[in-house]
C-alpha cells in the first residue's frame, strides 16, 4: 500500500475534491460542505471510503448497476464527474443530497452500456486433430525403438 | 445438423483441378526428363537421385505457380465471377449482425482505433451501419500501450457515429495468441453475432466491401468464410512501395489463380475476412498440438487451420477477387520483411505435423503443403544450387576418369548438354516471370491512363531489385527453417509498421554473412569453375550488394523519388481511397490526444486515466499471479516517486502488478494532490 502522510480530514477531501476538478473559491466551500455532510472520521481512510460509498450506493438504488463492483460504480461516478463538468453542473449534491442528479445517472447508464456488451456465453471445443494411421504407427515404431533402447 | 448444400457443379471443380494439376504435373514430368539429360553423367546415383529430387520439388513449386495465374489471368481478362457464389442487390438491407473484431498485439492505439473509427464512419454514411459492432480485442503486454489503449478508445468512442458502438478489451493473458483472442471472444460475445470479420491492426475495408461480405453471407447460407484479398498501401519505402506495386500488378492475377481452381475449398488469411461465427464456434476451437514446440504446443499459423477445420465441417470458404477496397499495409524494409517471415515459417513447419491429420479436405492439405513449400523451396533451392556447386568442384578436384579399370573400347566422356541447360534455364525464367507479365497486361487493359505511365518500366525496375533480393531472402528462409527444425522458437515480437528506415550499422549486422557468403562463393566459382561464373552473378551478386540493398530500399526519400519519376506508382497513390484520408485524420486527431505520461505515471497523476482504468480493470478479468518481491520493489518506487519525488523507473512486471493493484492506484492518485504534485 502507499503510505499517506498523516492530514487533516479537510486536507483528504480538499484532495479528493481536486482530484475531481474542484478549484479556487469552489473548492474551500466545497470542502466545507463536504465535511460537514460526512460528519466526523477518525483517519483519512474512512473519510475516502465514505466520499467513494456514498455516490456507490445511490446509484446501486437505481438498480442499473447490479453486475459491477463497488470500485467500478465508484470509478464510473468519477469518470463521469470529470469528463461531464461535474463541478459545474452538480457541485458537491452527490454528497451532499439524498440521490444523484438523474442526468448524472443517465450518462453513467450509457458509460456502462458502452462498456462491453452483456455475455453471451459460447463454448469453442477443441477439434481433434488426428494423424492418420500410417504416421502414426510409424511414430509408435520411433517410440517404440527408443522405449526399447531405454530398457 | 445438416449443412445448406453448396450450389456447385462438381465436375466443374473436377475440370479446373484436372486443368491446373493436369498441366503442372505434365511441366514437371517434361522439365525432368530434360533435368536428366543435362545433369553430369560422371556422378553417383545418390547424386543424381538428389539432384533430380531437388529439381522436383522446386520446379513443381514454380509450375503450379505459373499454371494457376495462367488460369487466373485468363479469368480476370472474361471478368468471370466465382462459380457457386450467390450475388445480393447491392440495396439489400441487412438484417444481421456483425462484429468487426480488431485484435491488437503492443500495436499503435491510435492508427488501429483510427482505422476502426474510418470504416464506422464510412459504414454509417452507407446506412447499414446500425449492422455492426466494433471490437477492439487486446492482447497488450506493454504497460504503457496499454493505458494508453484504454484511453485512447475512450476518446475514440467519442468519436464513433451516432449508434454506433466500440468496445474494448483486454485479456490479462494472451493465451493462444491471435486464435485465443478471437476464440475468447466467441465464448463470450460470439452468439450475440451472425458473422464477424477479422482484421489485423493494420486493415482498412472500404464500407461498400464489409456491406458486401455481409450480404454474401446472408444470402450464401454454406459459406463459412468469404476472404476479401487485401491491397498493400499508405506505405512510402522503396521496399514497400515496390511490394504495394507488386501486389496491384501481379496480385490479382494470383488471387483469380487460386480461386479458380480452390473455388468453394479456399482458405482463409487470417484477416480482412468475414466468418460465420456459428460456423467458427461449432468447427474451429483449436487443440494444443501434443509434443513441444516448434512443432507441438499452440498452433501458431492458425488462419490455414481454421480453414481447413470450418471445411471439414462441410462449410465452404470462398476466396473473392472480386471484393475491392480491402487494404492492409506491407512491412517498411526487407529485415520486417524477414521478421514477419520468421514467425510465419514457425507456423508454417508446424503445418507439417497437420498436413497428414485425419478427415480434411484435399485442397486444405494442399493449402498446407503450399505453405510449408513457400519456406521450404528455400532450402531446396539452396541445396540444389549447392550440389551444383560441390559436383563442378569435385570434378575439378578429382578431375575425369576417361578410361576406367575396366577395359573398355569406348572412354567415359563427361557430358554436358549445354543446348538443354539453356533450354531449361529459359523454361524456368519464363515460368518465373511470364505471370508478372500477364498480370501487367491486366493492370494495362484494366487500368486508367494514369496508371499506364512508367508500369512497365516498374515491371523490370521490381524484376531487376526482387532478383537481387532473391538470394538474401532464400538465405534468411533457410536460416529460420534450420532454426524451426533445431527448435528455436520465434517468440511473438509486434511488426514494425512505421517508416523507418535500417541504418547500415543495422544491416551489416544482419547481412554481414550474406555479403561474406556472396563473396567467398564468388571467389571459389571464379577460381574453381569459371564456366559458372556467370550463371552464379545474379545470386552471389545480389548477396554481395545485400547490405546497400536492404539499407537503400528501406529509405523513405528513395521510394518518393521513384514516385516522382512514376515509378511503383499503384492507383490508390494516384487518387487515395476516402477511407485511407479518413482514418489519417482520425489518427491525427487521436495522436493530439495522446496523453504525454505514460503508463502507471498517467493512471496516478491523471484523475480521468485513473478513473477509466479502475473501471476497466474488472471488465478486463483477474490479475495474473506476480511475485510478491516484484510487487514489494513497485510499491517502494511509487512510494519514492510521491513522497521524494524521484524518478518512477519501474520494470515491465513491476508496471504490470501497479496497474492490476485498485487500492495503491486509488491511494497514489490521492496522494499526489496531498503532497501538491498535482
Amino acid at each position: 500500500m502507499v503510505a499517506v502522510k498523516v492530514q487533516s480530514l479537510k486536507d483528504i477531501i480538499r484532495a479528493y475534491l481536486q482530484n475531481l476538478g474542484f478549484s479556487g473559491q469552489k473548492l474551500e466551500a466545497a470542502v466545507d460542505d463536504v465535511a460537514a455532510c460526512a460528519g466526523d472520521y477518525s483517519d483519512g481512510g474512512s473519510v475516502v471510503d465514505f466520499l467513494d460509498a456514498l455516490p456507490v450506493s445511490h446509484m446501486r438504488r437505481q438498480g442499473k448497476f447490479a453486475s459491477m463492483t463497488d470500485y467500478q460504480i465508484a470509478a464510473l461516478f468519477k469518470l463521469v464527474f470529470i469528463e461531464h463538468d461535474g463541478v459545474r453542473r452538480w457541485g458537491t449534491s452527490p454528497w451532499c443530497q439524498k440521490g444523484l442528479p438523474a442526468e448524472m445517472l443517465v450518462l453513467a447508464e450509457r458509460y456502462a452500456a458502452d462498456m462491453l456488451p452483456a455475455y453471451q456465453a459460447s463454448r469453442m471445443k477443441a477439434q481433434p486433430i488426428e494423424s492418420l494411421r500410417p504416421v502414426r504407427w510409424f511414430t509408435r515404431l520411433f517410440r517404440r525403438r527408443r522405449h526399447h533402447e531405454a530398457a | 445438423m445438416k449443412r445448406p448444400e453448396i450450389n456447385l457443379n462438381p465436375q466443374r471443380i473436377y475440370n479446373r483441378r484436372l486443368k491446373v494439376f493436369g498441366l503442372t504435373i505434365v511441366s514437371i514430368v517434361l522439365a525432368t526428363l530434360k533435368w536428366t539429360t543435362v545433369i553430369p553423367t560422371d556422378i553417383t546415383l545418390l547424386t543424381r537421385f538428389l539432384m533430380i529430387g531437388l529439381f522436383v520439388l522446386t520446379f513443381g513449386w514454380i509450375a503450379l505457380f505459373f499454371w494457376s495465374s495462367v488460369f487466373g489471368f485468363f479469368k480476370l481478362l472474361k471478368r468471370s465471377k466465382v462459380p457457386g457464389v450467390v450475388w445480393s442487390a447491392p440495396e439489400r438491407r441487412l438484417s444481421t449482425r456483425t462484429a468487426v473484431l480488431m485484435p491488437v498485439y503492443n500495436e499503435s492505439p491510435q492508427s488501429t482505433a483510427a482505422n476502426l473509427l474510418a470504416m464506422a464512419d464510412e459504414l454509417a454514411a452507407s446506412g447499414q451501419g446500425k449492422a455492426f459492432d466494433f471490437f477492439i480485442l487486446s492482447d497488450t503486454t506493454n504497460p504503457k500501450i496499454w493505458v494508453e489503449e484504454e484511453m485512447n478508445w475512450h476518446e475514440a468512442q467519442k468519436l464513433m457515429p451516432e449508434g454506433m458502438k466500440l468496445y474494448y478489451r483486454r485479456r490479462p493473458r494472451n493465451e493462444a495468441r491471435k486464435s485465443g483472442n478471437i476464440e475468447d471472444f466467441c465464448n463470450k460475445w460470439g452468439a450475440g453475432y451472425d458473422f464477424m470479420v477479422v482484421l489485423d491492426a493494420d486493415s482498412l475495408i472500404e464500407a461498400k466491401t464489409v456491406v458486401t461480405m455481409a450480404q454474401l453471407m446472408e444470402v450464401n447460407p454454406q459459406a463459412g468464410i468469404i476472404q476479401a484479398p487485401p491491397q498493400c498501401v499508405n506505405k512510402h519505402t522503396l521496399f514497400a512501395r515496390m511490394q504495394q506495386f507488386a501486389g496491384k500488378v501481379y496480385g490479382p492475377i494470383v488471387s483469380a489463380g487460386l480461386a479458380y481452381w480452390q473455388v468453394s475449398d479456399s482458405n482463409y488469411w487470417g484477416h480482412n475476412a468475414i466468418i460465420r461465427v456459428k460456423a467458427f464456434i461449432e468447427c474451429c476451437g483449436l487443440p494444443v498440438l501434443k509434443g513441444r514446440a516448434p512443432f507441438g504446443g499452440h498452433i501458431l499459423s492458425h488462419d490455414f487451420v481454421e480453414a481447413a477445420l470450418i471445411r471439414r465441417g462441410g462449410w465452404a470458404a470462398w476466396l473473392l477477387p472480386e471484393l475491392k477496397g480491402s487494404y492492409e499495409e506491407c512491412p517498411p524494409t526487407m529485415i520486417d520483411y524477414a521478421m514477419r517471415d520468421r514467425r510465419w515459417c514457425q507456423g508454417e513447419m508446424q503445418h507439417i505435423k497437420i498436413l497428414v491429420a485425419r478427415d480434411f479436405h484435399p485442397v486444405s492439405r494442399l493449402h498446407f503443403t503450399i505453405g510449408v513449400m513457400s519456406y521450404l523451396s528455400s532450402p531446396l533451392w539452396m541445396g540444389l544450387l549447392l550440389t551444383g556447386i560441390m559436383i563442378a568442384l569435385g570434378r575439378d578436384i578429382f578431375p575425369p576418369v576417361y578410361f576406367s579399370e575396366v577395359r573398355s573400347l569406348f572412354p567415359n566422356w563427361p557430358v554436358f548438354d549445354k543446348i538443354g541447360t539453356i533450354m531449361l534455364f529459359v523454361i524456368s525464367m519464363l515460368m518465373l516471370f511470364l505471370p508478372k507479365f500477364l498480370g501487367l497486361v491486366v493492370y494495362l487493359l484494366q487500368g486508367g491512363a494514369a496508371l499506364r505511365k512508367g508500369a512497365v518500366k516498374s515491371v523490370f525496375a521490381e524484376i531487376v531489385i526482387s532478383t537481387l533480393m532473391a538470394p538474401v531472402m532464400m538465405l534468411f528462409q533457410s536460416k529460420f527453417v534450420l532454426d524451426v527444425f533445431l527448435g528455436r522458437d520465434a517468440g511473438w515480437k509486434t511488426q514494425n509498421r512505421d517508416d523507418t528506415s535500417t541504418s547500415w550499422r543495422y544491416a551489416c549486422q544482419l547481412h554481414g554473412w550474406h555479403t561474406f557468403l556472396g563473396v567467398l562463393t564468388l571467389a571459389v566459382v571464379w577460381r574453381y569453375t569459371p564456366e559458372l561464373f556467370w550463371w552464379m552473378l545474379p545470386i552471389t551478386l545480389g548477396l554481395i550488394l545485400s547490405i546497400p540493398v536492404s539499407v537503400l530500399t528501406s529509405r523513405e526519400s528513395l521510394g518518393l523519388w521513384f514516385q516522382k519519376h512514376h515509378l511503383f506508382v499503384i492507383p490508390e497513390e494516384l487518387r487515395e481511397p476516402a477511407i485511407i484520408g479518413k482514418a489519417r485524420k482520425y489518427r491525427q486527431k487521436l495522436e493530439i490526444l495522446r496523453p504525454s505520461q505514460p503508463g502507471v505515471e498517467l493512471v496516478v497523476c491523471n484523475g480521468q486515466a485513473n478513473a477509466l482504468h479502475l473501471l476497466m480493470l474488472a471488465v478486463n478479468g483477474p490479475a495474473p499471479q506476480s511475485d510478491a518481491v516484484t510487487t514489494a520493489a513497485a510499491q517502494i518506487k511509487l512510494e519514492n516517486y510521491i513522497n521524494h519525488k524521484m524518478p518512477l523507473d519501474l520494470t515491465r512486471d513491476e508496471e504490470v502488478s501497479l496497474l492490476y493493484d485498485r487500492d495503491v492506484l486509488n491511494q497514489a492518485h490521492l496522494a499526489l494532490q496531498l503532497e501538491g504534485h498535482l
